[in-house]
């Protein structure tokens, strides 16, 4: 067993050299249903080996890109090149591609180790080596006792790991997955997280990963893609998207608790909101400015060095820190901090930013500002 | 396979903790509902099962006491009908005729079938639900409508009194039913199976024969039996078609004993009636396990 799973490595690794440069190009990838625009003019290039996440809520038309790639779902207009080749009009059998689903989509009437056989059987893969590919592929996440099992009697979990093994049997050019973790359990999906990103690092596949679940991309990514309405709303790396977000939409979406954005306007280099006035503003004179602070970049303070001043109007004590949510004027601004933190609720409460981590951004457009260096 | 399968939809993992009450008072519960579900069931099943045995009794007792003013509850038994359907009518072909004539019909309407089904249940193209309609509503018209020209049609064929012919009306009849079923079966398969197939490298032969035909075994089975059914019960073509033992079935068979010098015949046409009914009968019961729909459990989230 030992001796010929070291063989099949090898020759693996011969096969994976083949598939150099699995690149996916996305150039004015369009697709729409009945004059809905599921996916608007798409423009994306995901490197060789990278580990690529399209982020976004329910409905912005990441899954649909995925699918495209995939090749299940056909293209209005735009064009998707996998390496060297434009696939649009490739089957998705002649595509080197291989897509984990969210519901696992495990074939019920075959055991896990023919399930996990059945694209070697579809891609004319030499019958001697079949065995040994598939109890690799097993071993790899860790299913080797479960090989003659139907997929009923698995866990959430076996399955999923399964539909992972059918996926990376053949080493395929492309992963595609498609929230494979939703369905799983809090803590199943940590560990899942981890397992998908060690297989992913030794196979070298150039991966693209779907979900609506920040920590997923955050953790798992090489690069983001924030998706919202059919549109990208910004790419980078997840700490570029972090610390440096190119609109409200992405600066909402990212990060538990998200970024706090607080309407109001700047003069002579001070922002105004009800509540808030912050000095040494690098903005010009304006209206309709948007301020984003993150919760963990404000601190209570004195009340006479506070930016922000109002009502604590909840206090919610996690264990290793302190949330506070605090009413100035309409709105609710989030605040973390130490966990010692106790104060009565309904009492005045004086908030400071740290000057170095605050967001401007055009209320109407949801655009960040750019700032004059100067203020 | 069936007993398994129920088992297994719950959610695997840990399994389930009941507390101490629970524990209790559950068997008690179940026991209570147990004896109610076996009266009411035993009820139901000697309801059904009634007529078949007083049929059944009809065809193993004497002519004489078939036709009394009250009926005889416990008959003489007699196997004067059983020798003379086997010795004095050809019943050896009969039998013959309808398995063949069925099972050739029910061959052809699965061939015809599964992939039409497939077709409907899962590509889009013009006129497709029209199609759909179209098949369903080849039931709807009364069969006499068609009778005569079937006629000259298999005359012109030179198919008459034939077994061939049976199985071609027989399928003819059966396969928008047929049809009708799988396709609805197959509406309710999971696509991400077939996307995934398709991922996997998988034609479209390929996810229809590994993968739907083996998910939708239960609706095809339950499509097969109840064309089978039909198929034996069938009268009017095959009297059309059939003139000789050379295609006679059994259900046509049948009204050859209410004419002639004999009279009607209770007791033999008894039997014979009983002799088609134990065939689908038997299947029914093979078969049983696959009517459930247990199958495509399992593979797509729990």
């Amino acid at each position: 067993m030992d001796g010929s799973g070291d063989g099949t490595l090898n020759e693996q690794e011969d096969t994976g050299k083949d598939n150099q440069m699995a690149a996916i190009n996305l150039r004015g990838v369009s697709r729409e249903w009945n004059a809905v625009h599921a996916v608007k003019d798409i423009d994306l290039t995901i490197d060789d080996e990278e580990f690529m996440v399209f982020l976004g809520p329910s409905g912005c038309g990441k899954t649909t890109t995925m699918r495209m790639i995939a090749g299940l779902t056909e293209l209005s207009s735009g064009g998707i090149w996998i390496g060297d080749e434009l696939v649009n009009d490739v089957d998705p059998r002649d595509r080197d591609v291989a897509m984990v689903f969210q519901s696992y989509a495990l074939y019920p009437n075959m055991s896990v180790y023919e399930n996990i056989r059945f694209p070697l059987r579809m891609r004319g893969v030499p019958k001697a080596r079949h065995d040994a590919l598939v109890r690799e592929a097993a071993e790899m996440v860790e299913l080797g006792e479960f090989l003659d099992r139907r997929p009923g009697v698995l866990s959430g979990g076996q399955r999923q790991r399964a539909a992972l093994a059918r996926a990376i049997v053949r080493h395929p050019q492309v992963f595609l997955m498609d929230e494979p973790l939703s369905n799983l359990d809090a803590k199943l999906r940590s560990s899942m997280r981890v397992q998908l990103k060690r297989v992913q690092r030794q196979l070298k596949i150039t991966t693209v990963y779907v979900t609506h679940d920040q920590i997923e991309a955050m953790t798992l990514a090489d690069r983001v893609v924030i998706m919202n309405r059919g549109e990208i709303q910004q790419l980078g790396t997840p700490d570029e998207i972090y610390t440096n977000p190119s609109n409200t939409f992405v600066a909402g979406f990212i990060g538990s608790p998200p970024m706090n954005l607080i309407e109001g306007s700047v003069k002579d280099h001070r922002f105004e909101s009800t509540g808030v006035l912050l000095h040494g503003v690098p903005l010009e004179d304006r209206t309709g400015v948007t301020l984003g602070i993150r919760p963990e970049d404000t601190f209570p303070t004195e009340p006479a060095a506070a930016d922000l001043r109002g009502q604590l109007y909840g206090i919610e004590p996690t264990g290793d820190q302190t949330y506070l949510s605090i009413k100035a004027g309409d709105s609710l601004v989030e605040v973390r901090c130490d966990r010692e933190f106790r104060q009565e609720l309904d009492s005045p409460i004086a908030i400071r930013f740290d000057p170095g981590r605050l967001y401007y951004f055009d209320t109407a457009s949801g655009e960040r500002l750019a700032t004059t260096s100067q203020p | 396979m069936n007993d398994g399968s129920d088992r297994h939809d719950e959610p695997a993992g840990p399994a389930r903790v009941f507390s101490l009450d629970e524990v209790e008072t559950r068997p008690r519960r179940r026991s209570k509902g147990a004896v109610l579900r076996t009266v009411v069931l035993a009820t139901w099943a000697v309801f059904c099962i009634a007529p078949v045995l007083w049929f059944l009794s009809i065809g193993l007792r004497p002519r004489t006491e078939i036709i009394t003013p009250q009926p005889i509850y416990w008959p003489t038994f007699s196997l004067d009908a059983w020798h003379m359907i086997w010795n004095d009518w050809p019943m050896a072909a009969y039998l013959r005729n309808s398995v063949l004539a069925i099972i050739g019909s029910v061959v052809i309407d699965l061939v015809l079938a599964i992939p039409a089904a497939y077709s409907l249940s899962r590509y889009t193209y013009r006129g497709r639900d029209d199609i759909g309609f179209y098949i369903l509503s080849t039931r709807m018209m009364a069969p006499a409508i068609v009778a005569v020209p079937i006629f000259f049609l298999f005359r012109n064929m030179g198919l008459l009194d034939s077994i061939w012919a049976l199985m071609l009306v027989y399928a003819a009849i059966n396969l928008s039913l047929v049809t009708w079923i799988i396709r609805s079966y197959m509406l309710d398969l999971p696509r991400e199976i077939e996307d995934a197939a398709r991922t996997d490298g998988a034609s479209d032969l390929a996810i229809l024969m590994l993968i739907i035909v083996p998910m939708c075994l239960p609706g095809i089975i339950t499509a097969a039996v109840i064309a089978a059914i039909f198929a034996i019960n069938e009268f009017l073509f095959t009297l059309l078609i059939a003139s000789t033992q050379g295609a006679y079935t059994l259900s046509v068979a049948l009204a050859n004993f209410t004419g002639g010098s004999d009279g009607i015949i209770y007791n033999a046409i008894a039997l014979v009636a009983f002799i088609a009914f134990v065939p689908v009968f038997i299947v029914v019961v093979l078969m049983q396990k696959h009517l459930s729909r247990g199958l495509t459990m399992g593979a797509v989230k729990g």
